[in-house]
């Protein structure tokens, strides 16, 4: 009941609710990113072996993310949070120029999936922080995302999550951006 | 080349003895022989161009259908084991003959054979044979095109309720052999007969899809006969057969099955439409259905190839595989997504020590299709509660569980497979793919039972991390709406993948009701073995002093804390790895059996088209086809199927000392050599809590029997009990022939005996009662193992609705074509010892002598009375006839080969 009332209420006012799913790479900072997002906080993180989930209210619209760990060997359960799913957050590191192969590699299993063909990509160049780190031109270059993200809305955003930097513009762009489906 | 003119005949009786064979007995044939083995589908999805790896498998299992009497792939396994890989057709040959011994004289000959058998694939390979072969061919051939339209006549005549298809028509009309030199005109002629059609199509794996456009006027004439009525009720939505449409296709099954292949056929068909279709057959235009599905077919088999090269493939290791079409499809999949769901959730915080309340803690989370803030979505509405989340977490890192390991192998893939018939309890078993972990349903009470002892079992565990008790992972329960709560567990598997179980038994320390018979174990020789039959076998877990203390003492502590808990009813399960016989026998690969209803991916699309959960009707509809598909299909020895069994152990639970040996524990001698035979051992069923109802059982079993004897005695007694009996069945080989040699010899005295060996005298005397019920102890038999059908499935009747699974289970379910009688060949040998001074005695078997009490163990219960007390004189008189002969030599003898049966035989044996 409160449920449906609060969703009235929410058509009524214009808000929107999202979920989005946050992959990358392990150690890309995907949990961080989260609880940043959630807690505003710099927490210490241990690797994910399965997943956080949080729900984030930003500018009208409710967010709700699910940070799945980035462990190659739990990367085959990736696909069973696709379902649903609005919006991908892709995490780079941005300074780890030896794995964006496999980044994009993952990616692009990842957005090729019938599951995921209207969901919207959002690409965080992570840890800009970091001297050296790719840009966001340079992050996108490589990933090739012209070409595995053609049938795709996408944008690359950097960003630094111990800081915080970037983090809102690229919600702020999904929310933008995201089609609503009339039930929701 | 010369020798092919003579291949060439040899060949061509070979085939009449393939295409005649299965005609005979059609009448009788079973339906399900149009099920065919997934196997054979996987082989035929292979390329043409590798004709040899496509006929070696497949091949086989048309022999096992199309001899209407159990011809056991087994033994034409046996016959060929020691060929190369790469004569795989000569398997052909070999199976297709009836005799498995039979050699193939020459490789091109069953190369020949090989591909002839199968119209199709030979017709590919025509342009590599030789040409006088081929003209041959040519000439028959057109011998054939009459023949054919002959046979085509008397089928029609026939009025077999069944319309086939184009293709089934066809090849089915070639194949039915009019006269024994037509039969085998026929089969030789296929190939040519069929060339020129196949010139417009693609080379590739389409032997089955040309066949539509082949004989256009036959299929339809077909077709305005008759729809057989269920076919339209039935198997809706079983969206990939393609296996099964390939097998029926190419025809290699016997051709006298139309009915049968019928309704594979109609399950393909019916796949393309929505799940709702009910259009009837008649109503669509036969020639475009089957060309659309010509060309589905191939797409799909295109598919699957490109994803078996990228994808790891979704083999399940060991029972049948619960995929979509599956029964419990709903069930498995709505537990694998909460586990995933529960465990993931959990793992990825923080570690924490626990506080009392994770003890009892339980949450509650509800799936849809929408997914929600907290789940994510689900195809399947359903609830699912987890209990003790953090509990389970430590408990699972107490046993060394890799998170992403456990994760990953119980839940990546929606594959599970389940044990062919749930236990005694009626408990429902399943495997993860990986064999790795067990699922287990359990009752309420159980379930209710396990979260009040959780703490105690918790503490148990980490002070004694090598338990022997099983290894709980997990307690959960699902509820679909409307639906039964179904509470389950995660468990550790006793059994390794990678080694071959060679015997398996079960024991309690009781002996009433604790005896497979031995006649049934000629029909399931993979049952599970109990406690007179452990005595009868004269077995002992084979310890050197090391590792029998450590596996006394640690049993002593575990039943300590089960007794606390008044737990009783649990039993040793041990399995027995014979290092010497290794996994030569490949007894996994050939006795367990897998049944693939429908195809074998889990992740087709077409699958995901049911969004909502079915509703009831919907439910039982498909319950129904599947139990009906499931009935009618031929369980593949594993070995058949593309899925082998791994032969290496990777990433289990090392760290438990007592799976420490290759995941199990290995037998050692006196001085601790390591021995012959890797034990697998654990105490299972610890959830029995002593209570009313099995209070009324020990009451009334008490009013018939010895009391000590029955297994229903209250936790206290039954707990020393068992370890008595397991510590007295636990000496070492050399320490057992001792034994042994002191008793022969008669001296010694009664009063001496310990605690132990009265109940083993006991359990003598309970076994022996049973006995002269029974057969005699000489019948102990060495089993040959052979595959076994389930005569329902073979008569296609309503039979088991689950499939049965040849494994070690309390079922006997699977009849099976009875073996040889091997009495002879383990009756003792009576000249081994002086003779008895009671010749009453001499006519009786021996039964085994109590065994030692242990002499090193650490038990307060067993006192340290001289070990090893002789018989009194009185028991010995009773009991003792010729003993039993010396391990060693018993075990000389089960190596010998048991002369080749004769052809023709029915079984096969193998050692």
């Amino acid at each position: 009941m409160g449920a449906s009332i609060s969703k009235m209420m929410n058509k009524i006012f214009g808000s929107k609710e999202m979920r989005l799913l946050m992959l990358g790479l392990d150690a890309a900072g995907k949990t961080t990113i989260l609880y940043k997002l959630k807690l505003d906080q710099d927490v210490t993180t241990i690797p994910t072996v399965g997943f956080n989930v949080e729900t984030v209210t930003y500018k009208n619209t409710k967010f709700n993310v699910w940070d799945v760990g980035g462990q190659d060997k739990i990367r085959p359960l990736w696909r069973h949070y696709f379902s649903g799913t609005q919006g991908l957050i892709f995490v780079i590191d941005s300074n780890d120029r030896d794995r964006i192969e496999e980044a994009r590699t993952e990616l692009t299993r990842i957005i090729q999936d019938r599951e995921m063909k209207d969901a919207l990509l959002l690409v965080f160049a992570n840890k800009q922080d970091l001297q050296g780190a790719m840009k966001p031109k340079e992050v996108s270059d490589r990933l090739q995302l012209e070409k595995i993200a053609k049938d795709h809305v996408w944008k690359v955003e950097p960003s630094c999550a111990t800081t915080g930097e970037g983090i809102f513009e690229g919600l702020a762009w999904l929310s933008n951006n995201v089609k609503m489906p009339a039930a929701k | 080349m010369p020798s092919f003119a003579g291949a060439h005949s040899d060949k061509s009786s070979t085939l009449h003895a393939h295409t005649h064979a299965p005609s005979t007995p059609s009448n009788r044939q079973p339906p399900s022989a149009d099920k065919p083995p997934h196997g054979k589908g996987h082989a035929a999805q292979l390329p043409n161009g590798d004709v040899l790896t496509m006929n070696g498998k497949p091949v086989n299992g048309s022999a096992m259908v199309s001899n209407g009497h159990a011809v056991s792939p087994y033994g034409v396994e046996k016959g060929i084991t020691h060929r190369e890989i790469f004569g795989p057709a000569s398997r052909g040959l070999n199976s297709n003959s009836d005799s498995p011994y039979r050699s193939s004289e020459s490789r091109g000959t069953s190369v020949e054979a090989a591909s002839r058998d199968d119209g199709y694939f030979a017709s590919v390979h025509s342009s590599e044979q030789e040409d006088g072969c081929r003209t041959t061919k040519v000439h028959l051939g057109m011998l054939d095109e009459k023949a054919g339209k002959k046979e085509a006549q008397k089928d029609f005549h026939a009025s077999a309720p069944a319309k086939n298809s184009a293709e089934l028509t066809g090849y089915v009309t070639q194949q039915t052999p009019a006269t024994t030199a037509r039969a085998s005109d026929a089969s030789l002629q296929v190939p040519n007969s069929t060339a020129p059609f196949r010139v417009s199509s693609p080379a590739a794996f389409n032997h089955t899809s040309p066949a539509p456009s082949q004989h256009p006027h036959r299929l339809q004439q077909r077709h305005t006969l008759e729809v057989p009525k269920q076919t339209t009720g039935r198997a809706r939505d079983h969206p990939h057969n393609s296996t099964d449409d390939v097998v029926t296709a190419t025809g290699r099954f016997s051709p006298n099955t139309p009915t049968r292949r019928r309704g594979s056929m109609s399950l393909v068909r019916r796949a393309t439409r929505s799940i709702n279709s009910d259009m009837h057959l008649e109503e669509v235009p036969q020639d475009e259905d089957a060309a659309r599905w010509a060309e589905h077919i191939r797409q799909k088999r295109a598919s699957k190839r490109k994803r078996k090269e990228d994808e790891d493939d979704d083999r399940v290791v060991v029972g049948t595989k619960v995929d979509q079409n599956h029964v419990n499809w709903v069930t498995a999949y709505n537990m694998l997504t909460g586990i995933r769901f529960t465990v993931s959730r959990t793992n990825a915080k923080m570690d924490r020590a626990l506080t009392d309340a994770d003890f009892d803690a339980k949450h509650k989370f509800s799936f849809d299709i929408t997914g929600n803030e907290l789940t994510p979505s689900a195809k399947y509405d359903f609830k699912f509660k987890d209990y003790a989340p953090w509990v389970f977490r430590h408990l699972r890192s107490t046993f060394r569980l890799d998170p992403a390991d456990y994760l990953v192998s119980l839940t990546s893939k929606y594959i599970l497979s389940e044990l062919g018939s749930p236990g005694k309890s009626g408990s429902f078993f399943y495997f993860s793919r990986d064999y790795k972990y067990i699922i287990k349903t359990i009752h309420h009470g159980e379930h209710k039972f396990l979260r009040k002892i959780l703490k105690d079992y918790y503490n148990h565990v980490q002070e004694n991390p090598n338990t022997l008790l099983s290894q709980f992972y997990g307690l959960h329960r699902v509820k679909i709406p409307y639906g039964r709560k179904i509470h389950f567990v995660v468990m550790n598997n006793l059994f390794p993948p990678h080694r071959d179980i060679h015997r398996t038994f079960d024991l309690k320390g009781s002996t009433i009701g604790r005896d497979f018979k031995e006649e049934e174990l000629e029909k399931n020789p993979r049952a599970t073995l109990k406690d007179l039959n452990w005595l009868r076998r004269d077995m002992h877990l084979e310890f050197g002093p090391t590792k029998k203390q450590a596996f006394i003492e640690q049993m002593q502590r575990d039943v300590k804390l089960l007794q606390k808990l008044h737990i009783m009813d649990y039993s040793l399960l041990i399995g027995i790895h014979d290092l010497e016989k290794g996994n030569e026998e490949n007894l996994r690969d050939k006795t367990l059996q897998v049944f693939q209803p429908g195809g074998t991916n889990a992740d087709d699309p077409a699958a995901h088209m049911l969004m909502r959960t079915p509703s009831k009707l919907e439910n039982a509809r498909k319950a129904k086809e599947l139990r009906h598909i499931i009935k009618t299909q031929k369980p593949v020895p594993m070995d058949q199927t593309s899925d082998k069994m791994p032969d290496e152990l990777e990433g289990i639970n090392k760290n438990n000392y007592f799976y420490a040996d290759d995941g199990g524990f290995r037998a050692t001698h006196e001085d601790d050599r390591p021995g012959e035979e890797i034990y697998y051992l654990g105490i299972i069923d610890c959830l029995t809590h002593y209570s009313i109802i099995k209070r009324m059982e020990h009451f009334f079993k008490g009013l018939a029997n010895q009391e000590s004897q029955i297994s229903a005695i209250p936790p206290e007694r039954y707990g020393d009990r068992f370890v008595k009996f397991i510590s007295g069945v636990t000496m070492t080989r050399e320490a057992a022939e001792r034994e042994k040699k002191k008793e022969a010899t008669g001296s010694g005295d009664h009063h001496e005996s310990s605690p132990s060996e009265k109940v083993v005298e006991k359990a003598e005397v309970q076994a022996e009662r049973s006995r002269q019920r029974g057969r005699t102890e000489s019948d102990v038999p060495e089993r040959h193992m052979h595959i076994i059908r389930s005569p329902s499935a073979e008569r296609g009747e309503l039979g088991t609705t689950l499939p049965v699974v040849e494994e070690a289970v309390e079922s006997s379910s699977t009849g099976g074509r009875s073996g040889r009688s091997t009495q002879s060949n383990l009756a003792p040998p009576p000249n081994e010892k002086p003779t008895p001074p009671l010749p009453s005695a001499s006519e009786q078997t021996h039964i085994r002598p109590p065994p030692t009490p242990p002499k090193d163990s650490g038990h307060a219960d067993l006192d340290d009375r001289p070990p090893t007390p002789p018989k009194d004189t009185q028991y010995s008189n009773r009991n003792s006839g010729p003993p039993t002969p010396p391990k060693e030599e018993r075990r000389g003898r089960e190596k010998e080969l048991p002369p080749p049966p004769p052809p023709l035989e029915n079984y096969v044996h193998a050692n």
